[in-house]
């Protein structure tokens, strides 16, 4: 989930800050083709939402937000189906994003826990 | 508005001038690269190379519409020049995105994609060196024609 034109609250995100998100660094160094003043480009702010918690090949979509009341309604949602029944409910896509494909996957597997929002 | 622009190699070095710049200027603002399949572009401006090839397109602009109005040799080699030197600049800067683009690719969690910036960015400085080259050097800018 990739917030687009606003800022969510932190506490509303899963990679935020360095060493909260697993496999990907904060920043990125972007000068071999940008140059200076691109050294250490931030990472956009993102969450995730995962539909299948065992471990297995995980196929990566990207979906973005829009608005940060749509933002704000998925937060609450927390679900896979908050997603679509906002996605069904917009279909113009001004406020959320179909799915992206991509062809990524992803091999995880999500124990309980307390720290991660 | 009269025009010091007497035959049509003249005319087609101006506008390549004009619109090879504007394209190369346009291609430092558009995304050269994406993050997250798509939705969260970078600019080409958001550093400073993006910036230099803004600057460089602006001058090749600038140059088109002075040569239009009042042509001279020496304008239309240095539209030549900057032609030529724009796109070796835009090459490099190609290439340099694509290693970046390989590199990034190693994180499943960025998604990139190639953005079409760098590549209007060549178009229009391949179309103001070819064309003024070419064109060039057969009228005002060979110094053989008046």
């Amino acid at each position: 989930m990739t917030p687009i034109g606003f800022r969510p609250a932190e506490a509303t995100l899963q990679c935020p800050i360095v060493g909260h998100c697993i496999n990907h660094p904060s920043t990125i160094d972007l000068s071999r083709v940008f140059g200076a003043g691109t050294e250490n480009a931030p990472l956009p702010a993102h969450s995730h939402i995962v539909d299948q918690a065992e471990g297995n090949w995980w196929e990566l979509d990207v979906v973005g937000v829009k608005d940060r009341a749509t933002w704000d309604q998925i937060v609450a949602g927390k679900s896979l189906a908050t997603v679509r029944a906002l996605q069904a409910a917009d279909p113009s896509g001004a406020k959320i994003t179909g799915d992206i494909p991509t062809n990524v996957y992803l091999f995880f597997d999500v124990r309980p826990g307390s720290s991660n929002p | 508005m009269a025009t010091s622009i007497r035959n049509a190699p003249e005319r087609l070095v101006a506008a390549a001038a004009l619109v090879g710049g504007a394209l190369v200027a346009a291609g430092a603002f558009l995304p050269w690269l994406s993050l997250f399949a798509g939705l969260h572009p970078l600019r080409g401006v958001i550093g400073l190379n993006g910036r230099l090839l803004a600057a460089g397109g602006g001058v090749c602009l600038v140059a088109g519409v002075r040569y239009w109005l009042r042509p001279a040799p020496g304008l239309g080699r240095g539209v030549a020049v900057l032609g030529w030197v724009l796109t070796g600049y835009a090459l490099w800067l190609i290439v340099q995105l694509l290693i970046t683009y390989r590199e990034l690719r190693t994180n499943p969690m960025l998604v990139p994609q190639l953005g079409p910036g760098l590549f209007v960015a060549l178009g229009g400085a391949l179309a103001a060196g070819i064309t003024t080259a070419l064109h060039g050097a057969g009228g005002r800018l060979g110094g053989g024609r008046q």
